[in-house]
């Protein structure tokens, strides 16, 4: 395989699948769960693995039917080629908004909490260059990063545990006494935190071992899902629903609760944002790669390498375009609804037209 | 054409013009003989009893020459023989250290091998001291260094597979590997890139190492080298390819791991659990040693709220007055304590003891007195110094030891955020190297939970059942049926 | 050239440019604020004060070069605590630094009025500290933090010592930012602040009683011995001496090591609690003949009885100030999720019967039989 279509291993695989839908919305998922739930919003999380597995499905179903190829390659071939492009458009796109939101929320963290008066572009452009590095190496490279990545993983876990140190059951309940529909609405509405999901379109076709990709896919969601979970309902014991949407970033103040005397660091909140921020450059930098991948698949002239070097003043100029984080919050409630059309929506559509169209074009 | 005039048509002018070169014309019995050697190279006690007096002998019971065949065994005793038709090769085996013995009507020349240079004694190696373990070390001697490997491992399937690398030097390079363990492809890849050098001469392994290195621009070893014949002997086994080069006492040891670089073959022969613990340091150590000036820098410079109130009301009373910012300050003192470090390591012997106590000592602490710099700064660079040796390697210490520059950078531009940055962009750098095919960050990444069991902990030999994946070996089991403790007390 | 060895250099140069080091200042040229104390004044102004370190001062405390003032205080009056923070920028060389800040005390005037707009500020800016010990001053806060004590150390650092170390939470009650505000945005309920004076005298701090509040307004102040039972009823006890009269002459003490509280919610009207509290006897002032197990078993009893009564009338007192400083909301919360709202409960809370049962547990009775 030529370094355009390398093959992982599946312990790689999965970090590719894990490492992104566990950083992409860590920090500040909480607060739309505590709006349209309350106490016992950590009840969403189930509702809102159910709803993505749809996307799993969907995802296992066009890997069977066009093995060895991406939602690039085999849009075109079912829905022909105007309409093929526009699809991948839209996809690309949807990834391009992931990648922006991703940056600009740790670029936001980072002026927030560590660099108060550092302009914007200066840590844009450390973290914009730094990623590309990396995914130019390709994805083995990109997905190595991402498993040695594992103790930032295993850190923000044992803090998210660790937090419970202030936890009282008093604050999480009364548990399931609203109706059921709150429960999946809520869910389903913050079905955003899987958005990274998206990948499941494109990366199986780089995986070495086709047939574990459905579990491990599966593996990365339900962990992802239990530490969401876990923190939520961390977070519910502590903060309760009304002092959680106080904060940007519930997660974030959350494990700044904890309260260590003895050792060294004081703030030891604020190593999360490390951990984080390390996290964050692997999902940046696997999300770069598989968005410049798709654009010299869709444009055959240009290798992803180009692509990257081209796209780097791209997502640097909007990014600090962009005027504010609360803007960004603000769109950012639009987009969780757009969202779900490209996650679940389009592809469910191409499912339809590629089982009226039967056989045709498919498996090739 | 005769061997002897083609010879002394063609080579031996050029030979002639050396100094050192000895040139015997002998008769004996009215045969013609020609001897040539280079002075020093040849032992010429040995040349005159194993190898001239036996043909004297010869030559006062039988008259003529020889048969062809019958030359060798005429002088048993010589080690190494062997016969040379090329007037070339035997220039270049003059060169080598053979005698070359010629008689006119032949149509080849006959060669012994009686070396006689200064082998240096078996020592531990001095980049390599061990508590528990052999005492000896490579020496600059090839052959003599194959034998400390062939000591360890008798098994007839170890491969010595030799060549010649350097158009000028010559230098003889052994590779060496098992060949039912070391993967096919590995071994053919190593020898293809040895293959591939064309350079006018080899000093060190350290030519080599940087030859046929996977990427030329890192500045991680991709791969190990090493002086200790076990720690040759412990990679063979686990399905690796050694490596030796003539004058160098370094063997080279392919593929490597950034793990590999941190373990040490005395993990292995003190107990599990001081292994571990001796594992444990050599990490904090050496990862202390790169990000301690860093974080220093990030938090005294720009991220104090991550210190607690009476540490850092005592940084700020010590630094009080201090000239210079934080970050020029520590790359002062940094760059003294590495300027000492060198002077140390090149001044003889004794002086290096007390030079070391007066500039420790007194510089440090006059230039502390005096308020140049502020001791919570000398202590940072000075421990970080210290640190960076806990490692067992030498030349990933060098390249943490310039990287650790680079972090004070980032962390001086951007407080932790730049640290962290930069620490991720070398691990970045990191996960896109590969040494022979070998992820350079396994068994971390791709996980290979097994051979990680034996990373950062010493696992116990008892369940060391099982080679590492990582390189790939043709045999994955280690251990047969070594017995359980505790299963075979049943007599008791 | 490959491209990867183009943008290397790139994003070096780019840093080079970068330089600007915006964020770097060392911590000799800041100021880091170690207490925060705000006062309401007239005209609906603030009085903003800083207490700032001296650390050349604190290094070399002890010795000759302690004639030094540890610290020093600015001052300023403005509208809001922002608006109070810019003014103050003037009055020093140094960059003004909150990241250090661990004590804010508020004056119990500005309490009155109602914290929450001030609080905003706090509760804002990222760099404050979420674990910063809030507290109530009495009379006010600026002077406080102008007061030097005798043990020779920073004020700050004196108050935030005295309400981290384990052995005094059961008196000192601490709370932090992060949990007030906690408090403060919960329905359920409502947050306290202990009172901190100055003793003139003594030349050191007094911290004893809480100042319980409703919502963000200062509602009742608790006497020493209301916190310490409060304390018991709040389950976060460790460590507290009660002294209970047996007779006129007679007292007898002991010393509570924990509290264990279960609320129930019984419609339509009461709360019951029953706290089991473990403790051992320490001082008994008439006593002189062998403890038995019965008399034991009497002590607990007359402490569990007195205990419950003088609990009644504490809660009493807060429910008239309608001050759930115990979160009884979240107990009712819990058992009546469809009736329940904010409203609804700070409507009911002074309505509510609180019935308390105590059971004491003595687990030692000191050397003398």
């Amino acid at each position: 395989m030529n370094e355009e279509h390398p093959q992982v291993s599946p312990s790689l695989y999965f970090f590719l699948i894990f490492t992104p839908l566990m950083s992409f919305t860590l920090l500040c998922y909480p607060i739309t769960f505590a709006q349209s739930i309350g106490t016992d919003s950590y009840l969403g999380i189930p509702a809102a693995l159910l709803f993505a597995l749809p996307a799993i499905l969907l995802g296992r179903y066009f890997e069977r039917r066009f093995s060895g190829k991406t939602v690039i390659e085999y849009a075109p071939l079912i829905l022909g080629k105007f309409f093929g492009l526009i699809y991948n458009l839209v996809y690309l796109i949807f990834l391009f908004i992931i990648l922006f939101v991703l940056f600009r929320e740790l670029t936001g963290l980072v002026n927030h909490f560590l660099l108060l008066h550092t302009p914007l572009w200066a840590v844009t452009i450390l973290i914009a260059g730094s990623v590309a590095y990396l995914s130019f190496y390709g994805l083995s490279s990109t997905a190595r990063l991402a498993t040695f990545l594992l103790p930032a993983g295993i850190f923000i876990f044992f803090m998210i545990g660790l937090g419970f140190q202030n936890w009282s059951i008093q604050n999480a309940v009364p548990l399931l006494k609203q109706p059921v529909s709150t429960y999946l609405f809520g869910g389903f509405k913050s079905l955003y935190i899987f958005f990274p999901l998206i990948l499941i379109y494109q990366a199986p076709a780089f995986s070495a071992e086709k047939r574990k990709n459905t579990p491990l896919t599966l593996a990365a969601l339900v962990l992802t899902g239990a530490i969401y979970f876990f923190n939520l309902l961390g977070i519910m014991g502590v903060f309760g629903p009304e002092n959680c949407i106080r904060y940007n970033w519930p997660t974030l103040e959350y494990v700044r609760t904890i309260n260590f005397p003895y050792l060294l660091l004081d703030q030891i909140g604020l190593t999360l944002i490390i951990a984080w921020l390390v996290l964050a450059y692997a999902t940046g930098a696997i999300l770069t790669f598989f968005l410049s991948s798709g654009i010299s698949q869709l444009w055959q002239k240009l290798s992803f390498k180009k692509v990257i070097l081209l796209l780097v003043p791209v997502y640097f100029f909007s990014l600090i375009s962009f005027p504010s984080y609360d803007l960004l919050r603000d769109l950012f409630g639009y987009f969780q609804y757009a969202g779900l059309t490209v996650l679940l929506g389009l592809p469910a559509l191409l499912w339809l037209v590629s089982l009226i169209t039967g056989r045709r074009g498919g498996s090739i | 054409m005769p061997f002897k005039k083609d010879f002394e048509e063609r080579s031996l002018p050029a030979l002639q013009s050396l100094w050192d070169l000895v040139e015997k014309d002998i008769i004996l019995n009215q045969i013609e003989l020609k001897l040539l050697y280079i002075k020093g190279l040849v032992k010429g006690a040995d040349l005159t009893e194993f190898v001239l007096s036996p043909l004297e002998r010869y030559f006062q019971t039988h008259t003529g020459l020889p048969q062809n065949s019958d030359w060798l065994k005429l002088i048993p005793s010589a080690s190494e023989t062997k016969v040379f038709t090329a007037p070339e090769e035997a220039t270049s085996a003059i060169l080598a250290g053979w005698s070359i013995l010629m008689a006119e009507s032949f149509d080849f020349a006959l060669g012994f091998f009686i070396p006689d240079w200064s082998v240096r004694q078996l020592t531990e190696p001095d980049s390599e001291r061990m508590v528990r373990g052999p005492r000896e070390g490579f020496t600059e001697d090839l052959q003599g260094n194959i034998v400390l490997v062939r000591r360890w491992i008798k098994d007839p399937q170890l491969r010595v597979t030799g060549m010649t690398i350097g158009l000028r030097t010559k230098t003889p390079v052994v590779t060496m590997y098992l060949e039912d363990l070391a993967s096919r492809q590995l071994v053919t890849e190593v020898r293809r890139r040895l293959e591939a050098i064309e350079i006018d001469g080899v000093l060190e392994s350290g030519y080599l190492e940087e030859l046929i290195t996977d990427r030329r621009l890192t500045i991680f070893p991709l791969i190990q080298s090493t002086e200790r014949p076990d720690k040759v002997s412990a990679a063979l086994l686990e399905g690796r390819v050694a490596i030796l080069v003539d004058k160098s006492p370094f063997a080279l040891i392919a593929p490597v791991t950034v793990n590999e670089l941190y373990q040490t073959p005395e993990d292995y022969y003190l107990g599990y659990w001081l292994g571990t613990l001796l594992r444990g340091i050599r990490l904090l150590g050496n990862n202390l040693a790169v990000t301690l000036p860093g974080l220093y820098v990030a938090l005294i410079g720009v991220n104090q709220e991550l210190l607690p109130t009476r540490l850092l009301l005592t940084v700020a009373g010590l630094r009080a007055g201090i000239p210079f910012p934080i970050v020029i300050e520590v790359l002062l003192t940094s760059f003294a304590v590495e300027i000492f470090n060198e002077t140390g390591l090149r001044l003889p012997g004794p002086l290096g003891g007390s030079i070391g106590v007066v500039v420790g000592v007194v510089l440090g602490f006059t230039a502390v007195q005096a308020g140049f710099i502020s001791s919570p700064t000398l202590v940072i660079a000075v421990s970080s110094t210290i640190a960076l040796y806990s490692g067992p390697n030498f030349s990933v210490s060098i390249a943490w030891r310039i990287l650790k520059y680079f972090l004070i950078i980032g962390a001086a531009l951007f407080g932790i955020y730049g640290l962290v940055i930069f620490g991720v962009l070398i691990l970045a750098h990191a996960a896109t190297l590969q040494s022979f095919g070998t992820s350079y960050l396994a068994p971390w990444a791709p996980l290979q939970l097994d051979a990680l069991s034996d990373g950062p902990v010493r696992k116990p030999l008892w369940l060391r059942k099982k080679r590492p994946v990582t390189y790939r070996p043709e045999d994955l089991s280690r251990q047969g049926t070594t017995k359980q403790e505790g299963r075979n007390k049943k007599n008791e | 050239m490959s491209p990867p060895k183009v943008l290397f250099p790139f994003i070096l140069a780019g840093l080079l440019f970068l330089g600007g080091c915006w964020d770097v200042e060392e911590v000799e040229k800041k100021s880091l604020i170690t207490a925060i104390g705000i006062d309401a004044v007239l005209n609906n102004q603030l009085l903003l004060t800083l207490q700032l370190p001296n650390p050349g001062a604190i290094i070399h405390s002890g010795s000759q070069a302690s004639q030094k003032k540890l610290f020093y205080t600015i001052s300023t009056t403005a509208s809001t605590t922002l608006g109070a923070c810019t003014d103050l920028e003037a009055k020093t060389s140094d960059t003004l630094d909150t990241a250090q800040t661990k004590v804010i005390i508020f004056g119990r005037k500005l309490a009155e009025t109602g914290l929450a707009p001030h609080l905003d500020c706090f509760g804002r800016f990222p760099k404050i500290n979420p674990q910063a010990i809030l507290a109530m001053a009495e009379p006010d806060a600026g002077s406080l933090l102008k007061m030097e004590v005798a043990q020779e150390m920073l004020p700050g650092l004196y108050i935030m010592d005295y309400f981290t170390k384990d052995s005094k939470k059961g008196a000192s009650h601490p709370i932090t930012l992060w949990q007030f505000l906690q408090k403060m945005d919960s329905p359920t309920i409502d947050p306290f602040l202990p009172i901190i004076r100055y003793d003139r005298d003594e030349r050191t701090f007094n911290i004893s009683g809480i100042a319980a509040f409703r919502h963000d307004r200062l509602a009742f102040t608790l006497s020493p011995e209301e916190t310490k039972l409060f304390g018991l009823l709040n389950s976060g006890l460790e460590n507290a001496a009660f002294i209970f009269p047996w007779d006129e002459n007679r007292k007898i003490g002991f010393h509570f090591t924990r509290s264990k509280v279960k609320s129930s919610w019984e419609p339509p009207n009461t709360i019951r609690l029953k706290v089991k509290v473990e403790g051992y006897f320490l001082e008994d002032t008439g006593n002189i003949k062998p403890l038995t197990d019965k008399a034991l078993s009497r002590y607990e009893k007359m402490v569990a009885k007195n205990l419950a009564q003088q609990s009644q009338t504490l809660l009493q007192k807060l429910q008239q100030a309608k001050t759930d400083l115990l979160g009884m909301g979240k107990v009712v919360r819990a058992k009546t999720p469809g009736k329940w709202s904010a409203a609804w409960w700070r409507k009911k809370y002074p309505q509510i019967r609180i019935k308390v049962q105590f059971e004491f547990e003595m687990s030692r009775s000191g050397r003398m039989t």
